[in-house]
């Protein structure tokens, strides 16, 4: 009796490693199945693409993760995106001019850059404002928000991109640097801090608390409030980056860049096992997602998938991940 | 209680002098006079390259346009070959163009164009000027001094074409228009736009670059 | 954290690297094995035609006679849509580069945008020949085959001037504000039209090229402006939704519209007289001769014009006989 019951005992145990590895088991088996059905999937140009590819999506998801582990979600990253990218790519080419003063303030790559990051600083703050102060539900607020950030994006743009902005500015984008492109060092960097912030600090501590159990956090004297607001922020702060990182790339801030990109970003934090009613998630599962999405994405365009079927997949990779997790989640 | 008040601003007064010295080092924008400040991308200008263009290369090709009366004959025989020998075709697609210079009698005069006749008896019209308002690519195209190739923004070679009719419309009609009456021999040159197979080349109409009444 | 987690984080992490690390091989030995590539393959060398989007179908014309004129040729041709999306396109062009392509056929999505895209195509030895849409750079692709839209719009323009007279009113459905085609058809329109300073435009917008937003569009302004001669539309997908506006205002008959693009459907009501003008574009023409060049290209010829336009021609009830299938009846062009 007792040996069964350890043996049992033994296969949950087995079960739920396993279970814990599957984002990372599932993703072995599709770049086995890959690479026996594409020639040109192991190669070095296709890495370092589907890296490439994978590097702003990264940065919006890892802002995602934070949301979604409060519990919220974030509707306007790809606004924020576009405003943030359309700011940055407007001061550094026009300039900002001040007929009173009959001056005007000529940017730098690096003025244009801060430009960028504090537009998404500015908005992510916003939305933690109307979401904390206001007491509204983050899906409204951040709605709200994209409908704002969109519109503030034609405004500012008049509805044409904003094109030629040098080759300093573009090294954000197109640069490489020991053979790495840059976007995957920034995507990187962004990863390797957030990995830090979340699992070494007290910040990152509290905002599994907030998302776990708000109200036991509350009671326990966790500013819940004050890490919702950060959370935002810096979810508008990495759009701001990714923003950057895309208009780098293209040479040219497009009004309507980012439409749907907080789609993908969702679709990578819950594929990456981050629960959405908060709580439970991490950094490196969010990773794993976006190298799910890549390599799903990559892998079906060189077989020659059509792009509506890459859609469809993607769909149903998502409801399998979400459904694997809430069986594990009951389990445990 | 002065102590840790003192250790708390010590953070942010750090950070904002850290600020102050990186802004110092690397500024985020610099401030230009406004008057100063010059065109980075001086936009095409139109006119000034069609006044060149009209004073150099078209008058000097006006000589070697098609002779009118050779031209007619070449229709009225076989069209098709007429096209192969004398057209000028600027891209894909049907349409074509003439360049074509000769001497003409007027046979009448309308709100929007002169008919002339080539033969000096007959009072056919052979030949319309059009002396309304000018539309189209038939002098940018038709004399094949302009490449489309050698513009790297097609705006600017449009802009080129309205350049130039206008300076038609300015410089050639007015003159046409006050001197032309009936029986008048008129000297020009022009180009004609044929828009497919299907256009009656008899009477051609013609855009004229140059019309020299005696 | 548990050991498991960690065992996942480093596996990640080990993962990323891998991948990494599999681009440290030297710069001439990718090259080399891309070209090696393709004859490893053994199969017929392989054309990209990278249209900018699949939601229009003209659009879809354009890029699947790309398409099937290159396999006729006898090579393995495939269709990418950019989603309208530069970012898409310069994913698509990182794709097709890494997957030994070699001939891209490409419709721009942007003429400033896409600039970057080409450059890097023949940075790596491909040669990329635009469709309908030009790229504001005459060193990049190896040829450009163009619709001119401009000139288009001047011929409907004389043609509107000709139909509503010297005086009247009209509307103006512009498409995508920031694509340059939609202000390379309102300039030459304008170029004619605004030479009669009696024929006023008593509204413009945008209805970004799309027929239900069209309709959307043009419901409010017909309510302010019952009294409008003609709606001049950017495009003939805005032109079918504006004429659905008009029938549901019972104003069909007394409103002129006019498009551009030459669809079968506006062709149609051309031909029953429901519509008025529209300037067809030749997609089929314009992808045949893009395959083919690609094809010469393949075969060792480098001398192409930079730019060979194709002109438009309007589309009226005298001549819409002679249309149909987005080309002339029996195009054999």
């Amino acid at each position: 009796m007792m040996e069964r019951l350890m043996e049992t005992r033994r296969r949950i145990l087995l079960r739920n490693s396993l279970a814990r590895f599957q984002s990372l088991i599932a993703l072995g088996a599709m770049l086995v199945a890959m690479t026996l059905l594409s020639n040109k999937f192991m190669t070095a140009d296709n890495g370092r693409n589907i890296l490439r590819q994978i590097s702003v999506n990264l940065c919006l998801s890892v802002g995602m993760t934070l949301v979604v582990l409060t519990a919220g979600i974030d509707l306007s990253v790809g606004a924020i995106l576009a405003l943030s990218g359309a700011v940055a790519a407007g001061v550094l080419k026009n300039g900002i001019v001040l007929r009173h003063f009959h001056v005007m303030l000529q940017f730098t790559v690096f003025g244009a850059v801060l430009a960028g990051i504090l537009t998404g600083l500015a908005l992510g703050c916003f939305n933690g404002v109307t979401i904390t102060r206001f007491g509204l539900p983050p899906f409204v607020a951040t709605l709200g928000m994209f409908s704002i950030a969109r519109g503030l994006t034609m405004l500012w743009t008049g509805g044409f991109p904003i094109t030629d902005l040098g080759a300093s500015f573009d090294y954000i984008g197109t640069g490489i640097l020991f053979a790495i492109p840059m976007p995957v060092w920034i995507s990187a960097a962004v990863v390797v801090m957030f990995v830090g912030v979340m699992g070494e600090t007290k910040f990152g501590r509290y905002v599994y608390a907030v998302g776990g159990n708000e109200l036991a956090a509350m009671l326990s004297g966790v500013p819940i409030n004050r890490i919702k607001l950060w959370v935002y922020m810096w979810a508008g702060g990495l759009s701001g980056v990714a923003g950057l990182i895309i208009t780098a790339r293209l040479d040219s801030a497009q009004p309507n860049a980012g439409l749907g990109y907080e789609l993908d970003s969702i679709a990578a934090v819950v594929i990456g096992g981050t629960s959405l009613s908060g709580g439970r998630g991490s950094i490196i599962g969010t990773v794993l997602g976006c190298v799910i999405i890549g390599v799903l994405n990559n892998g079906l365009f060189l077989l020659n998938v059509s792009p509506f079927w890459q859609q469809v997949v993607k769909g149903f990779v998502i409801l399998i991940a979400v459904a694997i997790d809430r069986r594990n989640a009951r389990e445990t | 209680m002065n102590d840790s008040r003192w250790k708390s601003w010590l953070p942010r007064t750090g950070c904002l002098l850290g600020l102050v010295v990186v802004f110092w080092w690397a500024p985020p924008f610099h401030i230009v006079e406004l008057n100063g400040v010059q065109q980075a991308h001086p936009a095409f200008d139109a006119v000034a390259f069609v006044d060149k263009f009209w004073f150099g290369r078209l008058a000097q090709s006006l000589d070697r346009a098609t002779d009118a009366v050779v031209l007619e004959k070449a229709i009225r025989t076989d069209s098709k070959a007429a096209r192969e020998k004398y057209g000028r075709v600027a891209g894909l697609g049907g349409d074509y163009y003439f360049f074509v210079a000769g001497e003409g009698r007027v046979v009448s005069v309308n709100q929007h164009e002169i008919a002339l006749s080539l033969d000096a008896d007959s009072s056919s019209t052979d030949v319309i000027l059009e002396t309304g308002n000018i539309f189209g690519n038939a002098v940018r195209d038709g004399t094949r001094l302009l490449n489309v190739s050698d513009f790297a923004d097609s705006q600017d070679f449009n802009a080129i074409s309205s350049e130039i009719n206008r300076r038609i419309e300015e410089q050639v009609l007015p003159n046409l228009r006050a001197k032309a009456v009936v029986g008048a021999i008129v000297h020009f040159a022009g180009c004609a736009e044929v828009a497919d197979e299907g256009t009656d080349l008899h009477p051609l109409l013609v855009v004229p670059v140059s019309a020299v009444v005696r | 954290m548990t050991a498991f987690h960690r065992l996942r984080n480093y596996g990640t992490l080990a993962l990323m690297v891998c991948m990494l690390l599999t681009g440290c091989k030297p710069k001439n030995e990718a090259a080399g094995s891309t070209a090696k590539a393709t004859s490893a393959d053994g199969g017929p060398p392989k054309i990209a035609i990278i249209v900018s989007t699949l939601n229009n179908p003209w659009f879809v014309v354009l890029a699947n006679t790309a398409r099937d004129r290159a396999k006729e040729l006898g090579y393995d041709a495939t269709v990418f849509d950019s989603q309208n999306d530069p970012a898409k396109e310069a994913t698509n062009f990182e794709n097709t580069l890494a997957s030994g392509y070699k001939v891209i056929l490409l419709n721009p999505t942007d003429a400033q945008g896409s600039i970057a895209n080409v450059r890097k195509a023949k940075a790596a030895g491909v040669p990329v020949f635009c469709i309908d849409r030009e790229i504001d750079a005459t060193d990049a692709a190896t040829s450009q085959i163009l619709s001119d839209n401009y000139s288009g719009c001047v011929a409907l323009g004389q043609y509107f001037v000709k139909q509503i007279g010297e005086q009247g009113t009209y509307v103006e459905l512009l498409g995508i504000v920031g694509d340059n085609n939609t202000w390379n058809r309102s300039k030459g329109f304008h170029s004619v039209v605004d030479r009669y300073p009696g024929l006023k435009m008593v509204a413009q917008q945008s209805a970004d090229f799309d027929r239900a937003k069209a309709l959307e569009v043009l419901e409010p302004i017909l309510q302010a402006h019952p009294d409008i001669n003609a709606v001049f539309c950017g495009n003939d997908a805005m032109a079918m939704g504006a004429y659905q506006a008009l029938l549901a205002a019972g104003k069909a008959d007394t409103i002129k519209v006019f498009g551009f693009d030459g669809a079968d459907d506006v062709v149609k009501l051309i031909a029953e007289g429901k519509i008025t003008a529209t300037g067809m574009q030749f997609p089929k023409l314009m992808a045949r001769t893009a395959a083919e060049d690609a094809d010469k290209y393949i075969k060792g010829e480098r001398n192409f014009p930079q730019k060979a336009p194709v002109g438009v021609e309007l589309v009226t009830r005298d001549n819409v006989t002679k249309f149909g299938d987005y080309g002339r009846k029996a195009d054999t062009q």
